[in-house]
């Protein structure tokens, strides 16, 4: 028998080959796996798939492509994400059936180029190192594979469908609607203005809140990394705590302090200005839409910068003092020195980390969803101007807007990843021994 | 003769340092104060309050809310998924850092990609899982919808954490390894007697990640405990219900509930100090 | 009675295009004290690898006892080793660094602390055994890895470039320690270094590595003596051997800094060989070029001159450097009452009874027996 027949058969039927190879048990073992993944497939998986897209030629649904065939009867959604997760083990299902036709087909090889077969057990034996580390691993990859893997999939199937209030399963069936959600982010015009000015705000919202946080966070950390600056320790501890506190008891402390009857406006404001505080003349900080802005890029920053100042601090203790002392020999001044030293030496060692930054804040929902509730919304909209793609997409999620919201979360989530790849590429990540 | 001159750059840095010193205490402090604000409203036109209460507010806070609750299911949820968490990851590190095999590449660098994965994308399957696995129509849905929370929560601190703590056991030197195995020690005892006293410290630096990444979350159970009663509400979730509730001003209990969240939190963080910078620096910065 | 055979050993790294290790072939006799010399790349630490066990070996066969051990653990081939890195465990204190191994092979309790407390007694670490090897300094951690070793009485001892991170001074004297322990203990011991001296100051045997491959294996006063090749005539001995390449035209060498006739014998043997009118590579030992009066008188054929650009003066001796070719220094090493002045031209004598002949294209000496 030809190594090729041995590896087709076993491919179909996992488990022949290792019977015709002589291998009993091993065979009678994969032979169990065929039977089990055949019925699963034919019985459980399979017909879920096929109600995955059902075309209708009459009725409510004629002429669409539905998930489910019938409203009260097929739940669309569970449907999808229950095929979702059939396709993908019908697809480990194929990995594992190739796995065992190699099997065969290498020791049908053997047997037919004479050579001494390895009983399973020896193999067993030999491939430990490598089977170990992989039933170790298992757990945790089958559970990012649960909560991870398959919830991502789901949502980009959902950009595709028109899941969204009011058509929600069972008492509807969601249809298939193709690029329609991205088209209606271009074209329709309540859309179009609510998409461009979030964009907008997105973009300024993470640079400015981030960059904020590096120059701060940084220069903190130059101005204390000096031999002459005494309690060290002293301030060292006051700067840990916003990043000690948990940020979302911070954020809604600053909730507080910036409304109208907090401290910003009972203490601080009238302690500069020497006006005492008067109800009538409270600043909004968290209601008007251009304040509010600016305050939860300054609320932000103070959450933030502890980190970078920590990393910042890190990177240069590393720093060896005779570069310094060599760079002064060389004429440098402080100002100088920085520029040419410590700066460079920063970005080389703390770049992967700032980035990251950057991402963290176009993500960052929970500040916005916090601090952004009570700003004034403009007549007519939904949502407040301090929503961020990524927000927005969290607050349609949460009034069951889905196929707006995955659409919104899959755009940013594009732009993320790409910018995130693009740093890791850069920085060589991926090459780099350390990491692998 | 010299004479000694006054540093003004030194003083300017002096300066710079304590104004942001104040900024960051100043709202600390008023949050301090008025949780012992004995009257009803945040307004206080001193920062010690007029009406000044010891126990008032801690005391409403524990009768007349179910922050007691809370405080339980938050740090029930935030307990499990930190053992959890930490468990896998500390031998999950170890297999990447020391063992060599087939596809541990791959592994690695599915560990590395998973993390693009923006939490916030999952949202929508994760509620529909949840429902599909019949845990809000079961008979105990807040138990099961906890565990479901604590299974999401453990699952999303494995990626990063593993690659930390992977980090920090390849700056251990391999020779310590290869020496105890010349001593005699298998992989085990390896791992046991050498490596676990020696990454104790990122041990105790992940702990204290995966245990405040629950505490803090508002995004997951806002979505999936939005359909439970007030008891069963994470600290999160109830704190901001607190504040939102609109015909008492809770301002006071919220200060006073706050504390007793923040003062555990901080006294961690501080004690693993010099940890989380050693951990930052060592399987961080080049990763 | 402890022997340690290795049989055609191969090394290869997955991925690597050459072979690290190639054909190494040696026997060891109980209480031999080998040492493994060469520069870093050389394969003398992955040899010392396979053997511990830490490396497998693609090819040939690892014979401790009698018994072909290539697939025993570490563990199961009852060694010990000292690393170039100590590798003490940080989180043990001395006492417990050194009975460690010990401990694991479930020693009874009374008799470790007797063993760990006779070596700390040897190496002087007793006040020392309550420590973390962090409070110590750099002789004390060597001595500590020292003892985690010598607690023990393997098969073999095995042990990396243990001095090289130590002060000169110091490394004399664990050199004498070592030597020492080895002796009392009379177990095989093989000892890699890159540093020539310690290979001739503690070798029984001495083997020289280079690209990989044995070059030559034998008695520190073979190697010197009799060195099979330029490498291994460059490598061993300090200071280094000259070298330059030259035409041999039946009696005389003739390079382009001088010319010099042969003794006769040699040049006999030569032309025999065929190597008359062909090029050839001449080794000098430094102390073999002399300029006082009583050498020129005896080997009046072998006196050339030359311009010293450079004359250092050591206290017993003065080197003069003069070139013989671009970038070819010779050295000679002079006695203190020379006259030799830089860059003046000044006359030398070549001792014509110790000279070594290489072959320019093979590199192996001419005279190799």
């Amino acid at each position: 028998m030809s190594e090729r027949f041995i590896f087709m058969l076993t491919f179909l039927i996992p488990g022949s080959g290792q019977l015709l190879n002589k291998e009993t048990k091993k065979g009678i073992l994969a032979l169990g796996f065929t039977v089990m993944a055949w019925i699963s497939t034919i019985f459980g998986l399979l017909p879920t798939i096929m109600t995955l897209a059902v075309k209708h030629t009459s009725g409510d649904y004629s002429g669409t492509v539905t998930i489910g065939a019938q409203e009260m009867i097929d739940n669309s959604f569970y449907i999808l994400v229950q095929s979702i997760f059939s396709i993908l083990v019908i697809l480990a299902f194929l990995i594992v059936a190739y796995a065992i036709a190699i099997d065969a087909k290498r020791v049908r090889r053997a047997i037919n180029e004479g050579e001494t077969v390895l009983h399973t057990r020896e193999r067993i034996k030999a491939m430990a190192s490598d089977i170990i580390p992989h039933a170790v691993s298992a757990p945790a990859f089958i559970l990012m594979f649960l909560f991870m893997i398959i919830p991502a999939i789901v949502s980009i199937a959902i950009v595709f469908t028109n899941y969204k209030k009011p058509i929600l399963p069972p008492a509807f069936l969601i249809e298939w609607v193709g690029f329609e959600n991205f088209v209606n982010l271009f074209t329709d015009p309540s859309l179009v203005a609510v998409f461009r000015e979030t964009f907008l705000w997105t973009i300024i919202w993470t640079f400015s809140a981030t960059t904020l946080t590096i120059v701060l966070g940084t220069s903190l950390a130059v101005l204390m990394h000096n031999k002459k600056v005494k309690a060290k320790k002293f301030f060292r501890t006051i700067y840990l705590l916003p990043w000690a506190v948990p940020a979302f008891l911070t954020i809604l402390i600053f909730q507080i302090f910036f409304s109208k009857v907090g401290a910003m406006n009972t203490l601080v404001l009238p302690f500069f200005t020497g006006t005492p505080y008067a109800t009538e003349n409270a600043i909004g900080f968290l209601t008007d839409p251009n304040l509010a802005k600016m305050t939860i890029i300054l609320v932000q920053t103070w959450l933030g910068f502890p980190f970078v100042f920590v990393l910042i601090t890190g990177i240069l203790q590393a720093i060896p003092d005779d570069l310094y002392e060599a760079a002064s020999i060389d004429g440098g001044n402080a100002w100088t020195n920085f520029w040419d030293i410590t700066f460079p030496m920063i970005m080389i060692a703390a770049a992967p980390m700032l980035i990251t930054q950057y991402t963290f804040n176009f993500n960052n929902v929970t500040i916005i969803y916090i601090l952004g509730a009570s700003v004034v919304k403009p007549i007519g909209a939904t949502y407040g101007p301090l929503e961020t793609i990524a927000s927005l997409g969290y607050q349609l999620t949460l009034d069951a807007n889905y196929a707006t919201a995955a659409t919104f979360t899959l755009l940013s989530s594009l732009v993320v990843s790409t910018i995130v790849l693009i740093s890791w590429l850069k920085t060589g990540a991926f090459k780099n021994e350390e990491v692998m | 003769m010299k004479k000694k001159k006054i540093d003004i750059k030194l003083i300017i840095t002096y300066i710079i340092l304590s104004v942001v010193a104040i900024v960051i205490l100043f709202p600390l402090l008023v949050t301090v104060m008025s949780a012992f604000n004995g009257s009803n409203t945040l307004y206080s036109a001193s920062l010690i309050p007029e009406n000044f209460t010891l126990i008032g507010n801690f005391q409403r806070l524990f009768t007349e809310t179910s922050y007691l609750r809370w405080y339980f299911n938050t740090f029930s949820v935030a307990t499990i998924t930190m053992v959890c968490g930490t468990f896998v990851v500390t031998i999950m590190g170890y297999v990447y850092s020391r063992l060599r095999f087939k596809y541990r590449r791959v592994s690695v660098l599915s560990l590395l990609l998973v993390q693009i994965i923006p939490a916030g994308s999952t949202l929508i399957a994760l509620y529909a899982i949840a429902q599909s696995l019949g845990i809000y129509s079961s008979d105990n849905p807040v138990l099961l919808t906890y565990m479901f929370m604590i299974l999401i929560y453990t699952t999303g601190a494995i990626p990063m954490n593993t690659l930390l703590m992977k980090g920090y056991y390849d700056s251990i030197p391999r020779d310590l390894d290869e020496s105890a195995k010349i001593d005699g020690a298998g992989h085990l005892q390896i791992f046991k007697e050498i490596m676990l006293p020696l990454v104790k410290p990122m041990i105790s630096v992940i702990a204290l990640f995966s245990f405040m990444g629950p505490i803090g979350d508002v995004i997951m159970p806002n979505f999936l405990i939005s359909s439970l009663s007030s008891d069963h509400k994470t600290l999160a979730t109830g704190l901001i219900a607190l504040i939102a509730s609109p015909k008492d001003a809770s301002f006071n209990l919220f200060a006073a509930g706050s504390i007793l969240v923040a003062i555990p939190a901080v006294l961690l963080f501080y004690k693993l100090q010099r940890h989380i910078m050693g951990g930052l620096t060592s399987g961080g910065v080049k990763g | 009675m402890s022997q340690l055979i290795l049989k055609g050993i191969n090394k290869k790294y997955e991925n690597a295009e050459h072979y690290s290790v190639q054909d190494f072939n040696i026997e060891i006799e109980q209480g031999e004290l080998i040492v493994l010399v060469g520069p870093s790349g050389c394969g003398k630490s992955t040899t010392l690898r396979m053997i511990a066990g830490l490396e497998d070996i693609t090819e040939g066969e690892f014979i401790l006892d009698g018994e072909v051990v290539n697939d025993k653990s570490s563990k199961e081939r009852d060694i010990a080793m000292v690393f170039q890195s100590y590798a003490l465990y940080p989180h043990m204190s001395v006492e417990e660094n050194v009975g460690y191994g010990l401990k694991l092979r479930k020693t009874d309790k009374q008799e470790m602390g007797k063993l760990v407390s006779k070596v700390s007694e040897d190496l002087g670490l007793t006040p020392y055994l309550e420590r973390k090897p962090k409070d110590l300094s750099g002789g004390q951690r060597q001595r500590v890895a020292l003892g985690r070793a010598m607690v023990r009485t393997p098969k073999l001892y095995l042990m990396d470039e243990p001095l090289s991170n130590l002060d000169a001074k110091l490394r004399t004297v664990m050199r004498t320690e070592i030597s020492r322990m080895h002796r009392e203990k009379g177990v095989i011991t093989i000892y890699v270094t890159h540093d020539q001296t310690e290979a001739m100051t503690m070798a029984d045997r001495i083997v020289v590595m280079s690209m990989g491959e044995v070059q030559q294996i034998g008695t520190p006063r073979e190697l010197y003596n009799n060195p099979k090749n330029i490498f291994v005539a460059t490598f061993i001995g300090q200071p280094q051997m000259n070298i330059v390449r030259g035409e041999f035209d039946g009696q005389n060498f003739n390079c382009d800094a001088f010319s010099i006739a042969l003794p006769e014998g040699d040049a006999k043997q030569l032309s025999d060989l065929g190597y008359q009118g062909k090029q050839i590579v001449l080794g000098v030992r430094q102390q073999n070029i002399r300029d006082e009066q009583l050498y020129k008188d005896a080997f009046p054929g072998s006196k050339f001159t030359a311009t010293p650009v450079n004359i250092e003066y050591l206290g017993d001796h003065v080197s003069a450097f003069f070139e013989v070719e671009k970038g070819n220094l010779f050295c000679a090493k002079l006695s203190t009452s020379t006259d030799a002045v830089v860059d003046t031209p000044h006359e030398f004598v070549v001792e014509g009874t110790k000279l070594y002949y290489f072959d320019p294209e093979t590199e192996n000496a001419i005279f190799y027996k």
